[in-house]
């Protein structure tokens, strides 16, 4: 049977190990620390540039057609070459990774993108949100109240409110947002709850029950068609948001963040339950010494008939930066950008003025790979046969944050994976 | 008023020179406005934040009258300010180094010899000399070679920035009118007054004033067509995110000085030709600055630097022409601005024939009337001793005024910016109390969002206050995020070292998740 061990257990290192799996092979991943997809809010997308937010509010193209446009706007972009199978990639990718989470919605490329609102107030178009999370694109265009809990400071549903407001006045969109405050807390006027405590209140039967009456006497026979929630509809239990919603007996769900906190929570558990379903053999341990035929951890030496890198870029490591190079400190591989090897140039000065609208480049350095998503040394020519590389590790691809990049790392761990499973059973 | 003039003086400039002038003069009961393009205290005045003065620091050069009299002098102001703005004004401990070369154990003999001399003529001796095994001791983060020597003295360490806001508040107690965001584009003497056209740099409206005199304190920017004042000189001006030092430690001109909980290198750069605004810096000047500190203080090498920019001064201390009725103010450094603006106002209240004197130098600012315990403050505000500390920092006895907001709304407790850190209070104190009017001015006051974070958790926090406060629209909101965040990225952006990586690609994940980074909406049509 052939092996395949995948480095890095993010959202890319669960693609390629259920695609190794289905290909047939026995599959180690292999997880140090948490990276990138540990921070990602209850948002999914192929990081696209996102667009003004009035005008996210009235787009109505297909999530199909804004991957197509991803892959236009950077010829340089891994995914290029495979842009006549994106979407069957897309699909399949998609179908077996968000099943596996199980907290996502399905991804629907031939329907319009979910519309989310973010914590600052603004909307974006996502491929696909997790359950909890509102999809304003879903709703009926009426009256949403934005409830706000004075406890928990981390939120401020007042500007969320008003701020969605303006932009759908803007946008000429009929949807209106309503403020409502709720308190949750009777504790003391002086206690305030991080996102953590005042998500793990909706997982307790008792205190949820509590905080659903709260809900309804604030929401006190108004007439409005949705509720829009801070993003704390349970830390640990994933139904919290459905057994609300049958309590309200209306649409509801959150806001998608950007910072750390129950949504993020979820999908670190989903990933968990994720590779339990791939039949991966999962270490938690950091990778001391890799070479393509076997990978050492501090405990054990793995054969590997293939390996996959999903090791994400600087915030798990993936990537060294030194002043005058780029380099995965796995295997020596070089820095790229624009598919083209770094080489010692010196490194500072790709970052340039306005990493907003511009995106500074040092952003976009990471390995270069060839069509089958292997690796390439500095002479341009694949490290191995049997060394691949996927999500935010790659060249090109945007920067964990540029809207999220799940949707990448999906992809790209997908064709990864597979490839190893068949260079595995070549070998 | 005689002559038909609107007022008794106006003071062009709202930096430390400009708001100094503005309080001496409301003191002595002139009527005067102030007009400020830009924000206060924000131009050269920025390299004030930590000042020492470095001058005379060199003992060799230190023993003719002319220097005498200076160190009489300096001292003398140390003293007036660490009383009326205690908050704002301490001594720091300093290590002098001599930079030029090594010199050994006879240069310790002399310099001792020269200070015996000092101390016989009945000079106070601030400083003693110490061999390079006695200066390792007292500061283990240097590393200095056995045959060097040092100075050990001590220096008044100065937060400009809040001394100058400080200096603009006791002002408008006393009746003086901040004109903020207005730009003078014209000066004219028209008889017996001097006519101040100015025009606001937000709406573009304009507006004729008739002084009896004028006051041009616009340190190194030019003004009104007047000649670019030269020679001027660069400083750069780094922030280590941690306190590395105890002592300032001062070789040439270069100085490492604490500074509550950053430590604050700056050197000169060069003599400089270009535009006083260019306030960025290269990565090859942060590079050579600190590789000219890092031989002395090796823990520099793997510091991390939170920002990094530069500051533009004249470097002469030349009087502008002082033509009654049109006074300039002359150049030097933060610590002596009030004795400057002192002098200043002496003049100017002679041609008005003012005769209260000004008294700043008893007179304490606000803030300054009492010094306050920092657990005192904690215990009213209910809020942790570390948090009250740098609220006492900052506002000094008118914490009392962040405190009253809290009583009324125990919310305002809440912490905004958590590197500083930084309460909602005194974020909406900045903008009803403090004229800011948008992220920047909140962080030039309270240094919100100048941490490691880089403004990622506080941005837009503060932005949707700083709205709420002003009742603006919530897009507005994102707008002064945005801009705040692309400003704080320039700062660091020079001395991005690969540890920052990883923070820097959190931050960015965190505004593209939030859209913060996408592109802007239009303004509205109404």
């Amino acid at each position: 049977m052939s092996e395949v061990v995948v480095v890095g257990g993010g959202v890319a290192g669960l693609a390629a190990a259920l695609a190794a799996s289905e290909e047939g092979a026995r599959v180690t991943v292999l997880d140090a620390r948490p990276g990138a997809s540990s921070l990602a809010g209850g948002a999914w997308d192929f990081g696209l540039a996102p667009a003004r937010p009035s005008e996210a509010l009235a787009d109505s193209r297909s999530s199909l057609a804004l991957l197509a446009e991803l892959v236009r706007a950077r010829p340089t972009h891994q995914l290029a070459a495979d842009a006549l199978e994106l979407g069957a990639l897309a699909a399949a990718s998609h179908t077996a990774v968000l099943e596996a989470l199980g907290i996502y919605a399905p991804l629907e490329l031939d329907r319009p993108p979910a519309l989310v609102a973010t914590d600052v107030g603004l909307v974006r178009r996502v491929a696909t949100a997790q359950r909890a999370v509102l999809d304003l694109a879903a709703l009926p265009k009426g009256r949403i109240a934005v409830a706000t809990f004075p406890s928990a400071r981390a939120h401020d549903g007042g500007f969320v409110a008003a701020s969605l407001g303006e932009l759908s006045v803007r946008a000429g969109d009929a949807r209106r947002f309503c403020a409502v405050e709720v308190e949750i807390l009777r504790r003391g006027r002086d206690v305030w709850l991080h996102p953590h405590e005042a998500g793990a209140l909706f997982d307790d039967d008792r205190a949820r029950d509590r905080l659903v009456r709260a809900l309804g006497r604030a929401l006190g026979g108004s007439s409005f068609d949705a509720v829009l929630l801070p993003p704390l509809l349970g830390e640990h239990d994933d139904t919290a948001w459905s057994r609300v919603r049958a309590a309200l007996a209306m649409p509801i769900g959150e806001w998608a963040s950007s910072l750390a906190g129950p949504q993020s929570a979820r999908l670190i558990r989903a990933l968990a339950r994720g590779f339990a379903r791939s039949k991966a053999s999962y270490e938690r341990s950091p990778v001391v010494r890799a070479e393509t035929t076997s990978v050492e951890t501090a405990r054990t030496t793995h054969r590997a008939g293939a390996v996959v890198l999903a090791t994400g870029r600087h915030l798990a490591g993936g990537l060294s930066f030194r002043r005058d190079e780029a380099i995965e400190p796995l295997f020596g591989l070089p820095g790229y950008l624009d598919g083209k090897p770094l080489g010692s140039s010196d490194t500072s000065a790709l970052f340039e003025d306005d990493p907003f609208t511009s995106g500074s480049s040092g952003f976009r350095v990471g390995v270069g790979v060839d069509d089958a998503m292997r690796p390439l040394d500095a002479s341009g020519k694949p490290r191995s046969p049997t060394l691949f590389a996927a999500g935010s590790i790659l060249s090109g691809v945007p920067i964990a944050g540029e809207g999220g990049g799940l949707g990448i790392a999906t992809i790209t761990g997908w064709i990864a994976g597979r490839n190893a499973a068949r260079a595995a059973a070549r070998a | 008023m005689s002559g038909g003039a609107d007022v008794d003086v106006a003071v062009i400039g709202g930096g430390l020179a400009g708001t100094a002038v503005l309080r001496d003069l409301a003191r002595r009961g002139a009527s005067v406005v102030l007009f400020e393009r830009g924000d206060l205290v924000s131009g050269g005045s920025i390299a004030g934040l930590g000042t020492i003065d470095t001058r005379d620091l060199d003992l060799e050069h230190a023993r003719d009258a002319p220097a005498r009299a200076a160190r009489v002098a300096r001292e003398r102001e140390a003293g007036v300010l660490m009383r009326t703005a205690p908050h704002l004004a301490s001594l720091v401990p300093v290590i002098a180094l001599d930079a030029s070369e090594r010199r050994g154990p006879r240069l310790l003999a002399r310099w001792d010899a020269i200070l015996a001399l000092r101390s016989r003529a009945g000079e106070t001796i601030d400083r003693r000399a110490l061999d390079a095994r006695a200066a390792r001791t007292r500061e283990p983060a240097l590393a200095l070679d056995d045959d060097r020597g040092a100075i050990l003295t001590s220096r008044l360490r100065l937060d400009a920035s809040r001394l100058g806001l400080a200096f603009a508040r006791d002002a408008a107690e006393q009746g003086a009118e901040l004109r903020l965001r207005e730009e003078v584009v014209s000066v004219s003497v028209e008889g017996v007054v001097v006519r101040v056209a100015s025009r606001h740099v937000e709406t573009g409206a304009t507006s004729d004033l008739r002084a009896r005199a004028v006051v041009v304190a616009t340190g190194a920017w030019p003004t009104l067509g007047a000649r670019v004042p030269r020679p001027r000189e660069r400083r750069v001006h780094l922030v280590i995110e941690q306190a590395l030092t105890t002592h300032a430690v001062v070789t040439g001109d270069a100085s490492v000085v604490p500074f509550h909980n950053v430590t604050l290198v700056s050197g000169l750069a060069s003599a400089f030709d270009g535009a006083a605004d260019a306030t960025r810096v290269t990565r090859d000047e942060v590079r050579a600055l600190l590789a000219r500190l890092a031989p002395l203080l090796p823990d520099l090498r793997e510091a991390r630097v939170n920002a990094a920019y530069a500051s533009v001064r004249r470097s002469i201390a030349a009087r502008d022409a002082t033509e009654p009725p049109i006074y300039g103010v002359p150049v030097g450094s933060p610590w002596d601005a009030r004795v400057r603006a002192e002098d200043v106002g002496a003049r100017v209240a002679k041609l008005l024939g003012l005769t209260t004197p000004g008294g700043t130098d008893v007179a304490k600012v606000p803030g300054g009337e009492e010094v306050v315990d920092s657990f005192v403050v904690a215990e009213r505000m209910a809020i942790p001793e570390p948090t009250a500390r740098r609220v006492a920092l900052r506002h000094g006895a008118r914490s009392i005024d962040i405190g009253a907001r809290i009583g009324k709304r125990r919310t305002e407790a809440a912490v905004v910016c958590a590197c500083e850190p930084v309460l909602e209070a005194e974020v909406r104190h900045a903008v009803r109390m403090e004229h800011a009017r948008d992220v920047s001015d909140v962080g030039r006051r309270t240094c919100l969002g100048h941490g490691a974070c880089g403004g990622m958790r506080c941005a837009h926090r503060a932005a949707e206050i700083v709205v709420a406060e002003r009742a603006l629209a919530p897009h507005e909101a994102h707008e002064m995020a945005r801009r705040f965040l692309v400003e704080r990225w320039r700062a660091r952006a020079p001395a991005l070292d690969p540890a920052s990586l990883a923070q820097e690609e959190l931050a960015h994940a965190r505004w593209a998740s939030a859209s913060i980074t996408s592109a802007p909406e239009p303004e509205s049509a109404e």
